[in-house]
């Protein structure tokens, strides 16, 4: 068929436009900036797969329909010399390009609004992520293939797949044993952080789970016997879905990274000693002119000073007493003062604190804040908490300093115990 | 010979349809005949390798039904010819061109010829779908004569066209080169057995008579009108059923 005739008469040619404008809308409208705006260009890419179920829907919706205008035209009854994977191939081309623009728009959209350049590291998962769509396109086809009605098979396949990967994406963690799912659909892609680039174990679970349904549904419109087809099509579903949920077992909620370490900066300025990974370099003086004055503060009130304030993903050597904060290239001056008023204990002593005694961790944390000169934020501390608060602050700074230290004392004792 | 059944047998989940049957499709133009149910559509879908015989073996010229040669060699045009969704008429006899084996220019510019020799060289631009009855019945004919096979199948071509169509129909045939084989099954009797080499009767899965015409002919009682032979031959072969 003409590539001219193939575009007038393919569905995705009509649902092109809308489905583009849709994932435009999608990659403009959705998603925090902050989950892929860390200059890390595979973070990026990872952050592109949000349109993996628009891409695949569409792939397989059209490829439904294309199978059963295919079916209605009579070809698969003309004694065809060209292979019906040929033909089938032909028809398919468009909505599997469908799906592979969609991609392609979100991919580029999200590199263009994190501002960064595709490197080597980001690129497998892009090309994964351009790859997957087309799979769904014949598991629709497959399925087109064998229904009555192209006008109510489509539909249906394309709210299918919608649901089954959103719920494998999002839903597949509160059912026990669908949790591999969540890797096989890839459509929530874990976003790795600077120093990580996602395995290629994580990478290749979902070409195999996909690849392997597709593949059996392609087996099962082959030429050979019904006997054969239905035996060679289960035969390939239950390896790829076995070796596929037997790869992902021990995997948990997040996708398997390789991480690797990060070379850091340091500030050579008198005071506090302040690192950050060389991907933020040029962030240094201000994180410095953030952090000195509060550690400043706080070490006026008692808390140790720490021999560096290092960002959170970088190596510390043992033993060494410092504090780790987090931020972003967008990170506000006043988010990054809360990151280092907040680093005094870690995260594990955060979260075991808030779990086992909350009120405790509710005061301390006020008291951090405030004693590092920051006002109360968004805070939600009740009056006794903030009168607490306060009967600290007027004590004298030898007594901040022991109540502070018991206060980190049972927050460490309890992150070492849980 | 073109195509030879050797002991094939088929049959339908409920319904065996031939068994143990053995047919060879002459040199030249062959009309199958008999009444509804008898089995031709079925033997013309088992020669165009459509369907495969339970058992028993079919092949032109020594290349097996079940290779792709042999569907490259053999054209088919089936009794339901579907307007492909969209698609005009050259592109239709263009993709069964393509998918018959012919590379994209080739099979594009053949269907123009095979559009001109069925008299729809008009028609090429215009959506199939927009085609009368007759008018995709000749689009079908095209179909089966657009890759130059070595042997046309054609399940009643003729059916639902005009007086007229069908001349042009017989036109067709009596151009064809004289070593492409030609097997049409029809209920037009009087139309086409005359003209044909060949006639076969099928009835019941079993074979009736396959032979010439002339010898076909001769079973019509001797006081048959000329105009009424064929007819006459035929009711008295296939019992009076047609």
């Amino acid at each position: 068929m003409k590539v001219k005739a193939l575009l007038r008469t393919s569905s995705a040619t009509f649902l092109a436009a809308p489905v583009l404008v849709f994932t435009c809308f999608v990659a403009y409208s959705s998603g925090s900036l902050a989950q892929y705006d860390n200059r890390h260009p595979p973070t990026v890419s990872a952050a592109a797969y949000q349109a993996l179920v628009l891409a695949a829907s569409a792939a397989a919706g059209c490829g439904a329909w294309e199978a059963g205008r295919l079916r209605q035209s009579g070809i698969w009854d003309m004694a065809s010399w060209r292979s019906r994977y040929r033909i089938a191939a032909q028809r398919l081309s468009l909505p599997g390009a469908l799906g592979v623009a969609v991609m392609v728009v979100m991919t580029v959209m999200r590199f263009v609004q994190a501002s960064v350049i595709p490197d080597a590291a980001s690129l497998p998962a892009v090309a994964i992520g351009l790859l997957l769509p087309i799979p769904y396109a014949v598991m629709g086809f497959a399925i087109g293939n064998v229904s009555r009605s192209p006008v109510v098979c489509a539909p249906l396949v394309m709210a299918g797949t919608w649901f089954f990967i959103g719920f494998a994406g999002n839903s597949s963690t509160d059912i026990p044993g669908t949790l591999w799912l969540r890797h096989a659909t890839a459509y929530t892609m874990s976003s790795p952080e600077i120093d990580q680039v996602i395995s290629p174990l994580g990478l290749l679970v979902p070409v195999l789970f996909t690849c392997a349904v597709a593949g059996s549904a392609m087996l099962l419109w082959g030429p050979w016997r019904a006997a054969v087809r239905i035996t060679l099509a289960g035969l390939v579903a239950v390896a790829g879905l076995a070796t596929s949920c037997a790869m992902t077992s021990g995997w948990g909620y997040r996708t398997p990274m390789i991480t690797s370490a990060l070379a850091e900066k340091c500030s050579n300025r008198a005071g506090v000693n302040v690192c950050v990974p060389e991907l933020y370099q040029d962030m240094l003086p201000r994180v410095q002119k953030t952090a000195g004055p509060i550690v400043e503060h706080l070490h006026r009130a008692g808390v140790p000073a720490p021999e560096k304030v290092t960002y959170r993903r970088l190596e510390v050597a043992a033993g060494t007493e410092a504090w780790h904060i987090w931020f972003l290239p967008r990170t506000s001056t006043d988010e990054l003062a809360e990151s280092v008023a907040h680093a005094p204990l870690n995260d594990a002593e955060w979260s075991c604190l808030g779990r086992k005694d909350f009120k405790r961790a509710d005061t301390l944390e006020l008291w951090l804040r405030s004693t590092a000169g920051l006002d109360a934020g968004d805070s939600v501390s009740d009056r006794e908490t903030v009168a607490a608060v306060e009967k600290v602050r007027k004590r004298p700074v030898g007594e901040q300093a022991a109540w502070f230290a018991e206060a980190r004392a049972r927050a460490r004792s309890c992150g070492k115990a849980g | 010979m073109p195509i030879q059944m050797t002991d094939c047998w088929f049959a339908y989940r409920h319904k065996e349809v031939l068994s143990a049957f053995n047919y060879s499709l002459k040199p030249g133009s062959t009309v199958l005949l008999g009444p509804n149910g008898a089995g031709k559509s079925t033997l013309l879908s088992l020669a165009a390798s459509v369907r495969r015989p339970q058992r028993g073996a079919i092949s032109h010229r020594g290349v097996p039904a079940t290779s792709r040669d042999y569907r490259r060699k053999v054209a088919w045009m089936p009794q339901n010819i579907t307007a492909m969704p969209g698609l005009t008429a050259r592109e239709q006899v263009a993709f069964v061109g393509w998918a018959k084996g012919m590379n994209r220019t080739d099979a594009w510019a053949r269907a123009a010829v095979a559009l001109r020799q069925v008299d729809l060289a008009d028609k090429e631009s215009v959506r199939s779908k927009t085609l009368s009855g007759g008018q995709l019945r000749r689009v079908g004919v095209a179909q089966a004569l657009v890759h130059d096979a070595e042997v046309l199948l054609l399940d009643e071509p003729t059916a639902g066209m005009d007086p007229r169509q069908r001349r042009v129909f017989r036109d067709v045939l009596a151009q064809l080169p004289s070593d492409v084989a030609v097997l049409l099954s029809t209920h037009d009797v009087a139309d086409l057995a005359e003209e044909s080499d060949n006639v076969t009767v099928l009835d019941s899965g079993k074979l009736v008579y396959d032979g010439d015409t002339s010898g076909f002919l001769a079973h019509a009682p001797h006081d048959t009108t000329p105009v009424r032979r064929a007819e006459a031959a035929y009711s008295m072969l296939s019992g009076g059923d047609s």
